[in-house]
C-alpha cells in the first residue's frame, strides 16, 4: 500500500514527455510552428538534442522577416544550419519567402549564398523533400550553377522537388534523372529551354510547372508512373511566357489528371494525346485558345470523370461537343458567340453541371437542359443576353435528383420559368439584370426546398413603389415554403424593401413558412434600421431567428432592437433571436438585459 | 440490416494478452488497425493468440476501443461519419491526464498505430502551443538540465523564438 502511494507520489513529479522515444518527440516538434519547436530546444539537455536532430527544417522568411533585418535574417539561416547534427536522412527542408521583398543589389549576394548554401545542405544531408522558393519583386537573380544542377537533378534520395524563382542561366536543358522522385514542381523558373523526365525517374507521379518563361519543350518518356501533369503559364510580366511549348507526353498510359493554363496547344495535339491518355480522369483546359474544336467521345477515356473548358479573358469560338458517357463534373465558362456547346451525350451520368454561357439560346436551352438523371448539382451563369423582347419562352425544366441548384442565367430568369425538382434542397437565385415590370414569374415544384439565397441588384428604374412590391412579393412567395431564406440586397436598392402600412394589412406576407431569415447589405445607415427591423418580422412572421450581417458594428440597430424587446443578438453579424432570455454580444462583451 | 451481415464472410477473432495477463478478444479488422499486428498477422498467419509484453491491459484496452470505433467507421464512409469520427476523438483525448497519455502514446508506438500516434501527438503538441518555456516546463514538470549559462547562448543564437 505505502509501496504504492509513493508510486503515484512519484508519478505525479515525474517529467513523463522527456521519457517519450525520440521519434515521439520529433513527431510533436514537426506538428508545431517552426518557433514553437524552436522554444521546445531549451526545455533541457534532451530537447536541445532533439531539435538538433529534427529531420524537418523549415524557414518561414516571412514570419522570420519581423525579426531580423534581411542581412541578420540570411546570417540566420546560414548559421543554424551550420549548426544543425548531421542527422543521415533529413525529411524536409523548406525556406520560402512568398511576399516578394524588394531586395535591392547589395543583398543579392547574400541572398545568393544563402540560397546556395541551403542546396548544399540539402544534397549533403541526403534530403528526401526539398521546398526552396525565395520571392523578390524583381526577376529571380538566383542563377542556379552548373554542378549545382547536375547534383541535384540526379540525386539519389530527393522525393519532392519544388524550386521557384530561381534563374537557370537560359537555355538551360533539364534532365531529370532522380530514381525516388515523385514531384517535381517549378514556379518562375526562367531561363530553362527545355525538361526531360527520363526513365531513370521511375516513379514519377505529379509534375507541375507553372510561370516558366521560355520553355520550348517539355518531354517524358514514354511508360512512365506519371499520374499528374499540370502546365499553367499566367503571363506576369517578368515571366513572360510564351505558351508555344512543344509536350511531348506520348503514351502516359498511366496519366490522370492533364491541366493545362494559357497553353498553346492545337486541336490536332489534343486529339492525338487525349486518345491516348486511357486512364484520364480530369482533364481541365483553361484559356487555351488555339483550340477551336474539342469532341470528346469517352471511346478510348473510359474513365474520364472530370472535364473542364474555360476561357475567362476573351471568348473562345470553340466548338465542344462532350459525348462521352462517364463523364460526372462538367464545367464550362465561355462567353463565345454563338455558344457551339453540345453535352447531349453525357447526360444520364452527369452529377454537377457548371455553365457560364452567355449566348445561348431558347432552342439550345430545350435542347441541353433536359434529361439529366443524375445531375445533383448545376450552376448556370450568364449575364449578357440579348433577350427578344416582342415574345417571351416558356422553359419547363425537369431534374430527378437534383439537390442544389444556382440560377443566374438571364436568358433563362427572363423566360417563364418552371422548374420541377422534387428532391431539391437549396436554391441560389441571382437576377443579374435586376427585377422589371415585365420579369416573369418564376415557378418551383420543388417540396423539399429548405434553403433559399437571393442577390438582388437592382429594379427597374421606372417602375413605381405598389408595382415593384407587388412582383417583389410575387418572387419572395416563391421561397416561402423554405425553412432558410437569405436576402443578398445591394444597399442602392434595399429602401426598396419599405414596405407601406397599409401594404402590409392587406398583403399575405410572403414568406410565411419560413424559420431562419438573413439579411444581408454592405451598409445600413442608422436611419433604415426601424423600418428594416419591421420589414423583417412582416416578411417572415413566424421567426426562430432573424439576423442581420452588417460589415461594421451598428449601435442603432441595437437600440431599435433592445425597444422592441427582440432579443439576442451577436456582433457582427446580428443574430435577433425571439425568445425568453436577452443577451447582447458585442465586440466580445455580453451585456444581459430582462 | 441482418441480412446484408449473412452474405459477408465471417470475420476471425484474434486474442490479445497484454502485460498484466488480461486478455481481449477482438475481431482480426479491428486488431489490425494496428500495424504492429496486422504484421504479426500476415506473417504468422494461424497463430489467434497474440501476446503484448510491454503494454498494460488498461492502456490495450483504450487502444483497442479507439480501433474499434475507426474500424467500423471504414466500412461505410461517408462524410456524415468523418465528422462523427473526428467528435469522437475529440472526446477521447479531451480529459486525457499526463500519466494516461503517456502510456497511450507508448502503447500505440509500440504497436504501429499511426493514426492514433498522429492523434496523441496533436493532444500533446496542443498542450505546448502558445506557451512560454517556462510554462511549458511547469506543465510537463521538465527540469532544466543545463549548466549555467548554456540556455542563454541557445536562446541568443535564436533570439526570435524567444520574444
Amino acid at each position: 500500500m505505502a509501496r504504492r502511494i509513493l508510486r503515484m507520489r512519484m508519478m505525479d513529479v515525474e517529467d513523463l514527455l522527456s521519457e517519450l522515444p525520440e521519434e515521439v518527440i520529433h513527431h510533436i516538434m514537426y506538428s508545431l510552428p517552426t518557433l514553437e519547436a524552436t522554444r521546445m530546444s531549451v526545455l533541457s539537455k534532451r530537447f536541445f538534442s532533439m531539435w538538433r536532430s529534427l529531420p524537418v527544417i523549415d524557414f518561414d522568411l516571412d514570419q522570420l522577416r519581423s525579426h531580423y533585418s534581411a542581412k541578420d535574417l540570411i546570417d540566420f539561416v546560414v548559421r543554424s544550419l551550420e549548426r544543425r547534427r548531421n542527422y543521415g536522412v533529413l525529411q524536409r527542408l523548406r525556406v520560402s519567402s512568398v511576399r516578394g521583398y524588394d531586395d535591392n543589389d547589395d543583398k543579392s549576394l547574400l541572398i545568393k549564398d544563402m540560397l546556395e548554401s541551403v542546396i548544399n545542405f540539402a544534397i549533403r544531408n541526403k534530403t528526401e523533400e526539398l521546398d526552396l522558393d525565395y520571392s523578390t519583386t524583381r526577376k529571380p537573380f538566383y542563377l542556379l550553377p552548373m554542378p549545382i544542377k547536375s547534383l541535384l537533378f540526379s540525386s539519389k534520395c530527393l522525393k519532392s522537388l519544388r524550386l521557384g524563382n530561381i534563374y537557370f542561366g537560359g537555355h538551360y536543358n533539364l534532365i531529370l534523372t532522380c530514381p525516388l522522385i515523385e514531384d517535381l514542381k517549378l514556379r518562375r523558373c526562367i531561363g530553362l529551354k527545355s525538361i526531360e523526365i527520363t526513365s531513370a525517374a521511375q516513379l514519377i507521379r505529379a509534375v507541375n510547372f507553372t510561370d516558366c518563361a521560355s520553355l520550348e519543350s517539355i518531354r517524358i518518356e514514354p511508360h512512365s508512373s506519371l499520374q499528374s501533369f499540370t502546365c499553367k503559364c499566367s503571363g506576369h510580366e517578368y515571366y513572360h511566357v510564351s505558351c508555344d511549348t512543344n509536350f511531348n507526353l506520348a503514351s502516359l498510359e498511366s496519366l490522370k489528371h492533364l491541366h493545362l493554363v494559357s497553353v498553346n496547344i492545337t486541336d490536332e495535339w489534343l486529339d492525338y494525346h487525349v486518345s491516348r491518355f486511357v486512364g484520364l480522369e480530369s482533364l481541365v483546359l483553361e484559356d487555351c485558345r488555339k483550340i477551336k474544336n474539342i469532341l470528346i467521345t469517352g471511346e478510348n477515356n473510359k474513365s474520364l470523370r472530370k472535364f473542364v473548358f474555360r476561357c475567362r479573358t476573351t471568348p473562345s469560338d470553340a466548338n465542344v461537343r462532350i459525348a462521352a458517357p462517364s463523364i460526372e463534373h462538367l464545367r464550362i465558362d465561355d462567353d463565345g458567340y454563338p455558344a457551339k456547346l453540345n453535352i447531349s451525350g453525357c447526360k444520364s451520368t452527369l452529377r454537377s453541371l457548371c455553365l457560364t454561357l452567355c449566348t445561348v439560346n431558347d432552342e439550345w436551352i430545350r435542347k441541353n437542359l433536359s434529361g439529366f438523371r443524375s445531375l445533383e448539382k448545376f450552376r448556370f451563369r450568364g449575364r449578357s443576353v440579348k433577350v427578344p423582347l416582342f415574345e417571351k419562352a416558356k422553359h419547363k425544366l425537369y431534374f430527378d435528383s437534383l439537390k442544389e441548384l444556382d440560377l443566374g442565367s438571364e436568358l433563362l430568369l427572363s423566360s417563364e420559368l418552371e422548374i420541377e425538382a422534387p428532391n431539391l434542397e437549396s436554391i441560389t437565385y441571382t437576377p443579374f439584370r435586376g427585377i422589371d415590370a415585365d420579369s416573369a414569374p418564376l415557378r418551383l415544384i420543388c417540396p423539399n426546398l429548405t434553403d433559399a439565397r437571393l442577390s438582388l441588384q437592382r429594379f427597374g428604374k421606372n417602375l413605381d413603389d405598389p408595382v415593384l412590391h407587388k412582383i417583389l412579393i410575387e418572387l419572395l412567395r416563391s421561397f416561402g415554403h423554405c425553412k432558410t431564406c437569405s436576402l443578398f440586397v445591394y444597399p442602392p436598392i434595399l429602401d426598396k424593401f419599405q414596405f407601406s402600412e397599409h401594404e402590409r394589412k392587406t398583403l399575405i406576407p410572403p414568406l410565411y413558412e419560413v424559420k431562419h431569415l438573413i439579411v444581408s447589405s454592405s451598409s445600413i445607415s442608422p436611419k433604415d434600421v426601424p423600418w428594416l427591423v419591421d420589414t423583417s418580422l412582416w416578411l417572415v412572421p413566424h421567426p426562430e431567428t432573424v439576423s442581420f450581417k452588417l460589415h461594421e458594428n451598428n449601435h442603432n440597430m441595437i437600440t431599435e432592437i433592445k425597444k422592441r424587446k427582440i432579443v439576442y443578438l451577436v456582433a457582427p453579424p446580428f443574430l435577433l433571436n425571439v425568445g425568453d432570455i436577452v443577451y447582447l454580444k458585442l465586440h466580445g462583451r455580453t451585456w444581459m438585459t430582462a | 440490416m441482418s441480412s446484408s451481415s449473412t452474405t459477408t464472410t465471417t470475420t476471425r477473432l484474434l486474442m490479445l494478452k497484454a502485460s498484466d495477463g488480461v486478455t481481449f478478444e477482438v475481431e482480426e479488422a479491428v486488431a489490425t488497425k494496428l500495424g504492429a499486428i496486422n504484421n504479426m498477422v500476415e506473417e504468422e498467419g494461424s497463430e489467434d493468440l497474440i501476446c503484448l509484453p510491454n503494454v498494460n491491459g488498461k492502456f490495450l484496452g483504450m487502444v483497442l476501443e479507439w480501433c474499434k470505433k475507426h474500424a467500423n467507421n471504414n466500412t461505410n464512409s461517408d462524410k456524415g461519419n468523418d465528422e462523427v469520427n473526428k467528435w469522437w476523438d475529440k472526446e477521447f483525448v479531451m480529459d486525457l491526464d499526463q500519466n494516461t497519455l503517456y502510456h497511450l502514446l507508448m502503447a500505440a508506438d509500440y504497436l504501429s498505430g499511426t493514426e492514433l500516434v498522429d492523434l496523441l501527438t496533436e493532444k500533446v503538441a496542443s498542450m505546448i502551443r502558445g506557451k512560454k518555456v517556462e510554462e511549458i516546463r511547469e506543465t510537463f514538470k521538465i527540469k532544466s538540465d543545463f549548466l549555467p549559462g548554456q540556455e542563454e547562448e541557445i536562446r541568443k543564437k535564436n533570439s526570435w523564438a524567444f520574444e
